[in-house]
């Protein structure tokens, strides 16, 4: 078995919420979260959910893969500077490596990590995609379909 | 069925992927005549991500129908998931969209079966749930990454995609309500897969009449004779839509005119999205519709049974469309593959792992 049934349990509100802990002395973000802050050393930090909301602050493009990733190779790794201020690295989805940039907007997303063979567990994560800002009005779908049907 | 108290939508969140695949390039990579898929009146179809799944899609159509909602997540008491492609055979996927939507512990939840219908009994179970008082809200997902066999005419059609509805009782925050129910089983073979079987199989022409057309047009049948209702009292009529050629064909034998369903037919576009079929065209509808209007849905599910609603647009529900993308938007937002792609994504095709 390569994924560690209590690791996927343990880590399952950072990794499904995007949890983070947040130090009741200083206001310092840790994502992932510790339990002791390594800023001021306080023991007391609260859990928050962070927005997931971010831009891409840097990336690399990952061709030579680890055993059991090649069906979602190339893998684009970005660090996302999240709203809050906090660094967050993370898998790029739904997008081309040329289509990258840094600064591009981008919003977190549940999606599937990796799966153990055929019988194993099937992890579950965190990964960004591009944000889309949605402006159209009305929705008359047989308009969308004449276009469709005109383009098939 | 009537509820002892009005139950309503709060919300309503729909998710596709963003990737598509001409029906005309799988007919050509199969052998079909050219435009053999214009006669199913499907152009083009969803397909999900490699790392995406009905937990995945799930989820997101869920995550939109809760920013729509203007309520606390936390008074959502039941979450079901309707689906026929469950990423596992035992282990709820209901548990990993509660945990991934922060709405755990103290949830009632499950994962429905009952082919492209299940999502449907989520929802009468939830009406029946809300009206009794044993809960407040319940969120109701419809999600499949549907399977078909390579070269067989179903893979024009299985696409993949969710919606996702917060139920709750009649009030100001609704944006519209069901005025009752009929639901129609029997058991029809015209679709199944059996257990461990990758592929479903399907009864030909048996799916049909016996199957769509007998149990979709009884129960709207039940339904109008129940309400009193005839044809002219419904502005929107939404089908299940296995093609863009059924919902179309059963109107007509109800006597509802085209117009009434072509706002809500979705599927020449995303194809069969099975569980989330009739549901994306009930929240393509919503997105559309007028207060005070009426809507007609009727979901239908292999093995066979169907339900037929009246359901009442209320005020609300123009306030909320643009709290999260619409299904215009989500059809605009779309990028090719090929059949490659498409084979690799959908696991046609994938690297020997020693």
């Amino acid at each position: 078995m390569k994924i560690s049934v209590p690791r996927v349990w343990r880590e399952l509100k950072s990794h499904y919420l995007l949890e983070a802990s947040v130090c009741t002395k200083c206001g310092k973000i840790h994502y992932p979260p510790r339990t002791i802050c390594d800023n001021c050393k306080n023991h007391k930090l609260i859990r928050r959910k962070l927005s997931g909301e971010g831009e891409v602050l840097t990336y690399t493009v990952q061709y030579v893969v680890l055993e059991g990733y090649r069906e979602h190779a190339p893998i684009i790794f970005a660090i996302v500077k999240l709203k809050e201020g906090v660094n967050v690295l993370a898998p790029l989805t739904d997008v081309k490596p040329e289509n990258v940039r840094v600064g591009l907007k981008v919003t977190a997303v549940l999606r599937k990590i990796t799966e153990d063979g055929d019988l194993g567990l099937i992890k579950y994560g965190i990964k960004f995609k591009p944000m889309k800002e949605f402006r159209n009005e009305g929705n008359v779908a047989y308009e969308s379909e004449k276009r469709t049907r005109k383009n098939s | 069925m009537k509820s002892i108290k009005d139950v309503g939508i709060v919300s309503w969140g729909v998710y596709f992927p963003k990737y598509r695949i001409k029906c005309s390039d799988i007919g050509k990579v199969w052998g079909f005549p050219p435009q053999y898929s214009d006669g199913l009146r499907v152009y083009e179809k969803t397909v999900a991500n490699i790392d995406e799944d009905t937990i995945t899609m799930g989820w997101e159509a869920a995550r939109y129908a809760v920013a729509r909602a203007k309520i606390d997540p936390k008074e959502i008491e039941a979450i079901y998931v309707g689906t026929e492609s469950k990423p596992y055979a035992v282990k709820p996927s209901i548990t990993i969209i509660a945990e991934a939507l922060g709405i755990t512990p103290k949830t009632l939840g499950a994962d429905l079966e009952f082919a492209c219908r299940a999502a449907s009994e989520a929802m009468e179970a939830s009406i029946g749930l809300i009206s009794s008082g044993m809960i407040k809200y319940s969120l109701v997902i419809g999600s499949d990454t549907a399977q078909a066999s390579p070269g067989d005419v179903l893979e024009f059609t299985a696409s993949s995609g969710a919606a996702a509805f917060i139920l709750g009782l009649r009030s100001e925050n609704i944006v519209a309500y069901f005025e009752g129910s009929y639901s129609y089983i029997t058991d029809t073979p015209d679709f199944w897969r059996r257990s461990l079987a990758q592929y479903p199989m399907h009864g030909e022409q048996f799916t049909g009449d016996p199957a769509y057309f007998a149990h979709i047009i009884s129960a709207v049948k039940g339904l109008m004779e129940e309400l009193g209702f005839k044809p002219s009292d419904f502005d929107y009529v939404v089908f299940h839509q296995p093609n863009g050629r059924f919902p179309l064909k059963a109107a007509a034998r109800l006597g509802f005119s085209k117009e009434k369903v072509l706002p809500g037919l979705i599927t020449p576009m995303i194809g069969n999205t099975y569980n989330g079929s009739a549901l994306i065209g009930l929240a393509a509808v919503l997105e559309v519709a007028n207060p005070g209007q009426r809507i007609l849905l009727v979901p239908f599910g292999s093995g066979a049974g169907s339900d037929a609603y009246s359901i009442i647009v209320e005020e609300g529900v123009k306030e909320k469309i643009h709290l999260a993308p619409t299904v215009k938007e989500l059809l605009e937002d779309k990028e090719y593959v090929d059949y490659t792609c498409y084979s690799k994504y959908r696991g046609l095709t994938s690297k020997f792992n020693f």
